[in-house]
Parts: structure tokens; sequence; C-alpha cells
């Protein structure tokens, strides 16, 4: 369930590009080589999946972290990206409300989950330790990824999340891919931070356009 | 009052007006100058020679006898004559010594060369006035000479002390002096007292001095008792003038006008030359404060270059002397102004923000329906393939199942037809594009109202900059009030300074000058008409009696004559105008005694003795060329000594009808009737 009363069908479809865009090589399992036959990606613990959703959720956070890497690296595409998204109302009109919880954001993820696995689209394989599960991993399945490359062109409607989704798992490995990592940098956010647990996740557009107006001065002028 | 004369209070009226000042004033400066506006009393002027002595020593002649001479001579009212039959005989040096004596100096005309030498002792007793007198006159072989005065109860008394004796009882010293300028003091002053007569003051201007606004510079000179002899002492030696030897500052008619009483004869001739000294004073003062004025024209010329640059400053000060009022208005209305402005784009942001959020809603909405039916429509064409819970694969039978049975191929439920479905769903989609294109719109036209709003704040802000600074720059530069009335007092103060510069050449010195010229001239102009329109009268009464008498002592055809103001006689011969210096001399000594005649008969008439009634008459008949007129004249002389009350008239002659005409007892003559001493 998504905090706006969204449709399952969309977090299903929105997990699905996310997962294709950003999940990892299946490593082979030695014990058992022909048990994930068919699997394509993997992401490994629902956390890190919440917190790169999280980016795909609220623009003006991923812009602020592409203004962050700019700070460091100076490197005139990552303040391009932001410019992008800040001088848009992507902030406005893309934003899907999330709820802070203990460890940050975080939407309970079971029903579109279902969705996917039911469609055979993505398989998901809980890590156990004495029995309590530790982690899950989500598997991509080949039927999972087709469906997803076919989303561009038979729902254009849906692309901004195959584009989108790209970008913040490009983010997301120039931090490296740990849901830990995630998490601390999406903490360096002040709003983030300050949100009580349990309140939405609220705006950082106007914090966002301001440093970027300061970058872009520091960088000599407004880039086009 | 013998001659209808304006009163006192009129003239001073009159003289004021005139010289444009008030009364006070005018009366002020007449006071100064001893000019009096009240008619004189009429005057008994008299003098009657009773004896007189001459002595000395005659030397040097080739004839007549050389060696010492006294003479004493009794005289009395009537007419007599110093008679010789010879030339030389010392007829004019008897005369000379009697003039001497009465006039108190010699007399250049009738003075010989001989008279100093010769004269050691003159003695000259007479009654002046009803006072006798006897003059001695002491005369050293040097020619310095020195007088005494006597005077006693009657003139007998006096006539009858020896003829050297000081001394008697009765007998008293009235004055005594030594030396020309001293004894001819003496003879003035006592005349002048005794006969009433008042100096005649003239105004002479030096000869040499440059002439400045058309007058020279000169002093007043005042004639006293020498000046009026020659209405006594009546002498032919002049061609052209009446009276005396001169006719300056027209004397021969003051002395006719004088003699008659005329009033205000010696007032206006006083007022007329101190007119002219006070003229000269004001030329003076007004040249000395012209060469002050341009000593301080430096100083003037810079003061009113100093008050023209505070005047400017003052000017642009004035000119540029901010209204804070309207400025500080003008600010309060600016920033109410751009208050108002804040306040309308405050609402107008406030509505866009709404428009603008109402739109995105709209738009998040419309998009958040669109991507739910995409993901909807892709997820109904797939088949189910793996139980949710448990994740077992679906088999074929199932999927069967709800494809041809309506029978749910996870938990085998009938499927029921969702409630939205796709035609319903297209519907909301319609609803929400029109929804976001209205939303679009009205955010389209809060954006409009925004910018106006953001313009207008704008351009009120701006204004209210400005005015502020307008404001702030008029502080900064200080007190401007203050700075104008600075300027004001520094004009005010250069003003005075210029203006006192200034007036420093219009003294009230030079002022007061003008004033007492303007007076006295005005005076003198008064009295002179008044004094004219008096003689005119007694002139035009004159006139015929002269020309009758002149007749009488010989002049032939005489017409008329006619005197005026100016001192002419205006004679008219045969029928023709003819002029004083034309006639012959002897015409012209006959006219003059006629005058003198006329004048005392006339003054009789009106009851005054203005003439002292004694005629000294030196050689009448020398000019004269034929003989019958002589006799004539002679006749005549000795008829009006008998005629006139208290006449007495001494002639020297030296013609043969003298014998005829005077009887013995009025004859002075030397033994023969030749030499007289």
């Amino acid at each position: 369930m998504t905090t706006g009363g969204g449709d399952p069908f969309f977090d299903a479809v929105r997990i699905l590009l996310l997962i294709e865009a950003a999940g990892t090589p299946v490593p082979p399992d030695s014990a058992d080589p022909g048990r994930r036959a068919g699997m394509v990606a993997v992401i490994q613990g629902e956390a890190r999946l919440q917190k790169l959703d999280f980016w795909l959720r609220y623009p003006d956070y991923l812009a602020y972290e592409l203004l962050n890497d700019f700070d460091e690296s100076r490197e005139d595409v990552l303040l391009d990206l932001a410019a992008q998204i800040l001088d848009s109302e992507e902030p406005e009109l893309r934003r899907i409300s999330m709820l802070r919880y203990k460890f940050g954001a975080y939407e309970p993820l079971d029903m579109a989950m279902s969705i996917l696995v039911t469609e055979g689209l993505v398989v998901r394989e809980p890590l156990l330790s004495l029995r309590r599960i530790q982690r899950v991993d989500f598997f991509l399945t080949e039927h999972g990824r087709r469906v997803a490359t076919s989303i561009i062109s038979d729902f254009p409607v849906l692309s901004w999340y195959c584009t989108r989704s790209k970008l913040v798992a490009a983010l997301a490995y120039g931090t490296g891919l740990t849901g830990t990592a995630l998490r601390k940098r999406q903490y360096l956010v002040r709003d983030y931070r300050g949100t009580d647990i349990g309140d939405e996740i609220g705006s950082i557009a106007e914090q966002a356009r301001g440093r970027l107006h300061t970058l872009r001065a520091e960088a000599g002028g407004v880039r086009p | 009052m013998i001659y209808d004369t304006p009163t006192e209070g009129a003239l001073l009226d009159r003289i004021a007006a005139k010289a444009k000042v008030d009364v006070g004033t005018a009366r002020a400066v007449l006071d100064e100058h001893g000019i009096s506006l009240r008619p004189p009393m009429p005057a008994d002027r008299r003098i009657t020679l009773r004896r007189f002595v001459a002595e000395g020593e005659k030397f040097g002649v080739t004839r007549g006898k050389n060696g010492p001479f006294f003479r004493d001579i009794e005289l009395g009212p009537g007419a007599w004559a110093i008679a010789s039959t010879e030339n030389s005989a010392g007829k004019s040096s008897l005369m000379w010594a009697l003039a001497f004596a009465l006039r108190g100096e010699s007399d250049d005309v009738l003075q010989r060369p001989e008279c100093f030498q010769w004269f050691r002792y003159i003695r000259l007793d007479a009654v002046v006035s009803g006072v006798p007198i006897s003059v001695r006159l002491h005369i050293d072989s040097d020619g310095n000479y020195r007088t005494i005065m006597l005077t006693a109860e009657s003139i007998d008394t006096l006539a009858a002390l020896e003829p050297h004796q000081e001394e008697a009882s009765g007998v008293g010293i009235v004055d005594a002096a030594e030396g020309k300028a001293a004894v001819a003091a003496l003879m003035s002053r006592f005349m002048m007292k005794q006969l009433g007569l008042r100096p005649l003051e003239l105004f002479a201007e030096n000869a040499g001095a440059p002439r400045e606004d058309g007058a020279r510079d000169g002093t007043v000179q005042s004639h006293e008792w020498p000046a009026f002899f020659p209405l006594v002492s009546i002498m032919s030696a002049s061609d052209s003038v009446l009276f005396g030897k001169n006719a300056t500052g027209n004397i021969p008619v003051r002395l006719i006008q004088e003699f008659l009483d005329i009033p205000f004869v010696s007032e206006l001739m006083s007022a007329g030359a101190s007119s002219k000294l006070a003229k000269q004073q004001a030329r003076h003062s007004a040249r000395r404060a012209k060469e002050d004025a341009e000593v301080r024209a430096g100083r003037l010329g810079k003061a009113e270059e100093q008050l023209e640059s505070a005047r400017r400053r003052l000017r642009d000060l004035r000119g540029n002397v901010p209204d804070f009022d309207a400025l500080r208005t003008e600010t309060r209305a600016a920033a109410y102004a751009a208050a108002r402005t804040e306040q309308r784009l405050a609402a107008a942001t406030s509505l866009h923000a709404q428009g603008r959020q109402a739109r995105i809603d709209d738009e998040r909405r419309l998009r958040e329906l669109s991507e739910s039916a995409a993901a909807r429509a892709l997820f109904g064409a797939l088949n189910p393939r793996m139980c949710p819970r448990c994740e077992s694969p679906i088999d074929k039978d199932r999927q069967h199942n709800e494809h041809e049975h309506g029978q749910c191929a996870v938990c085998t439920s009938p499927v029921t037809v969702p409630d939205a479905g796709p035609e319903d769903r297209e519907h909301l989609l319609g609803a929400l594009r029109s929804a976001l294109k209205a939303s679009r719109e009205a955010e389209a036209e809060a954006q409009s109202a925004l910018d106006e709003a953001d313009g207008s704040h704008r351009r009120a802000v701006a204004r209210q900059r400005e005015a502020q600074s307008a404001l702030d720059a008029v502080l900064l530069r200080g007190d401007g009030e203050a700075q104008v009335r600075d300027a004001e007092l520094e004009v005010a103060r250069l003003d005075g300074a210029a203006q006192a510069l200034a007036k420093l050449g219009y003294s009230e010195e030079s002022q007061a000058e003008d004033v007492e010229a303007q007076v006295l001239a005005a005076a003198n102009d008064i009295l002179r008409s008044t004094a004219r329109a008096v003689t005119n009268k007694l002139f035009d009464e004159l006139n015929e009696e002269i020309v009758e008498l002149a007749r009488e002592l010989g002049v032939a055809n005489l017409d008329s004559v006619k005197l005026d103001t100016r001192g002419h006689v205006n004679p008219r011969k045969s029928g023709n105008p003819a002029t004083f210096k034309g006639l012959s001399p002897g015409e012209r000594l006959r006219l003059r005694i006629a005058i003198v005649i006329t004048m005392i008969r006339v003054g009789r008439r009106y009851g005054i003795r203005s003439h002292p009634g004694l005629l000294l008459i030196d050689s009448p008949t020398d000019v004269e060329v034929k003989p019958g007129d002589v006799k004539i004249m002679l006749d005549q002389l000795v008829a009006l000594g008998e005629e006139l009350d208290g006449l007495q008239i001494v002639i020297t002659t030296g013609h043969d009808a003298v014998w005829e005409a005077f009887p013995e007892s009025r004859l002075i003559v030397g033994d023969d009737r030749e030499f007289l001493f």
C-alpha cells in the first residue's frame, strides 16, 4: 500500500522496473547450480530496495544527492542532471510520498511483491538464520526482464520510471550498493532526518533549488 | 512805514517756500547771517560842516609863495565855493584835505602829489546826525598820520576851541587812532553808526581762481563808509559809472537805494554775498566729498562686489532650499504605495501558489490514474503463474478454468468484474483532463495577475527608494534653512556697509550748506524783488524831476531819463536814445548832481532825511566849454543851498562865473582871489 492510497499494480510495475535497473547479476549457487536457472538479476535485502524506491519517489532528494556528488567530483553531468530535475516540476508532480520509519523511509512492499511473484516476474528468496528470516533477496526472472523491457514500448506513460530507475541505480552504484551505505547517505539530508517517525517525509525541493542556484553561480553562471 | 512793503512774516514765508525749507530753518539761516526782514526805521542823516582848519608848509612852487600856511574857514548851510582866479592855487588840495578828514582816508581822485608833503594838520568840525565832532588829523613829514576825534555838547563849544586845542571843559575824546588803517576804521565806524548805515557786502571773485560750476572762488567784501562817499563827494572822474569808481555789485544803484531808504538793500546784498559764499562752501564740500568718494570708491566697489556675490548666493540657496515637508510626504506616500503593492503581490503570490498547487494536484491525479491504468492493463494481460502465498506454480487446468469458467486460477473463487472497469476509468481520465485544463488556465491567470502585481510592486519600491534617497540626500546636506538665514544676514550686513559708504558722499554738512545757500539765494531773490518794486516806484517819481533839474543845471536838449535798477540812466536827447557814457563830462556831472539833489528833495517830501545833505563837488566847471552854462549851474547850486533846508554844498572852481554867482560870504578865497595858501 502506498501512503497516497496508491494502486498496488502501479507499485508492482515501479518495483519491477527498479529491480530490472538496479539488480546485480545472480551469483551461482554452488550447492544447487540449477536452482537459480531462469533468474537474471537480484537485489539483496528489502532495505536496499526500499531506499532505492525512496530516490525514485522523491526527485528532490535525488537531485540533492546529485548536487552532493557534484560538490565532490565537480562532474558537470551531475549538475546538469540535478538541474533537469529541479528546473522542472518533477519534485512536485512526481513525488510519491513515503512515511519515515525507524530506519528511514519505508513502505511495505508485500502487495506489490505478491503481484510480481504471482505473475512469475520476480522470485523471493528468504535467507534464514536460526529459523528467523535474516534477509529477503529479490530475483528478477527472464520473464520479468522481458515484461520490464516491453513496458517502454507498450506503455509509454510508464517509461519515465524506466529512465529514472536507471539514474537511481547509477547513483546507488556510485556510493556503494549496501543498504546501510544508502541509508547513511539519505540521513545526511537534514529534512529527512528531522522528520518524525511515522510522519510523511516532506519535500526539500526549494532547499535543493537554492543549492542548485548557489552551485551554478559558483560554476560560472546559469547553465543551459 | 514810508514805503509799502510786505510784513516780516510774509517775507519769511515766501523765502522759506522758495528755498523749499520750513520757516524755522529759513529764520535760523537768516539770523545766522544777520539778515533782518524788518524794514529799518527811517534814518535821519545829516552832515553839516562848521569849521575847517588846514595847516602846513608849502614849498617847491614857482608861482605863489613858499612857506608855512594856515587856513581857518568857517562853514555853514548853503552853497560854498573854494574859488581862485589862478590855476594850481590849492583849491583841490583844500578839497582833498576836507574830504580826507571827513572820509578817514585820502581820496585818490582828489589827492595831488604834494598833498602829504605840504599838509601837517587838518581839523574839521562838523555835526553828524546831531553829534558834534571835531576831527584832528596830524600828518608827519613821512606821510604817516594819526587822528583824534573830539566831541562836546554843542558844535559851538567845539568850534570855539583854538585851532590845536584838544582839551576844554565839556570837550571829550571820542576816539583816537594812528596809522592809515586804524584812522580809516575809526572814521568809518563812527560815520556808519551815526548815519545809520549798514555795510554793503559784496562777493568778490578772486581774479586768478579757477572757474568751477560757472563760478570762481572769492570772498565777501564789506564796504563801509568810503563806499558811500561818492554820493557825498560828486566827482567827474568816471566816464560811465553813475557814482563811484566802478559798478561792481551794482553799487551805484545800491547807494541810491540806501540813500533813498529803500528797504532791505543791505539785507539783499548780504543775502546775495552770503548766498554766493554758501554756494562756494557747498561747492568746496561737494568737491571734498567727491574726492573722498573717489578714495572710498575702491572700498565701496569692493563692498558692492561682495554684496552682489552674497545676493547671488542667497538667491541660489533660496532656489535650492529643499521642501522637507514635501519630500517627507512623498517618501511616506511612496512607502505606503509600496506596502499596498506588497500586500497585493502577497495576495497574488498566494493565489498563484494555490492555483499552481491545484494544477499540480490535478496533474498528479491524472498521472496516478494514467499510470495505474497502464499498470492494470499490463497485469491484466498476464496469466498468474505462482501462488502469491507459497509461490508454487499454478497448473494449466486452473488457468484454463479461469479463462473458461471464470474461476480464479489462484484461489478458485469466481472472478467478478471489477467495480471500476476500463470504461469508468476512461471517463474518470476525461474528467481529470478537463479539470487539469481548467486548473492550468486558472494558474495562467494567477500568473498574469502575479506578474502584474510584481511589476507594480517593483515600480512602487523603486519610487520609494528614489523618494527616500532624495530625502536622505537633503538631510545629509545639512540645515538648508539655517544656511539661508546666514546668507540673509550676510546680505543685510554688506548692504548696510555699502549704503554707509555711499552715503559718506552726501554728508549732512554739505546738505546743510546746500540748505543755507538755498535760503540765502531765496532771500536774495525775494528781497531784491521787494526792493526793486519800491525802487522802481521811486525811480518813476525821480525821473521827471531829475530831467527838470538837469535842464536847469544846463543839460541841453535832455528829453528824459529813466533810472533803472541796473544803474542805467537811459537818457534821451533831442528825441533820440543816448547813453550816460555818450554824454559830455559836464552833462554827466550835472546829471549826477541832479540825481542827488532830486533824491534829497523826494526824500524830504516823504519826510525822511536819508541823504546827509552834504555835497562836495570838485571843479564842476573845469569840464565846461560854454561859459554861460557854468553860470546857470552855479546859480542853481546857490539857489538850491538856500532852498533846501540843511543842504550844504562845497564846490571848487576856477571859473570866473563864480564871482557873480556866489555871494562874497560864501566864497573861500586867498589873497587877491589868487593863491588860497
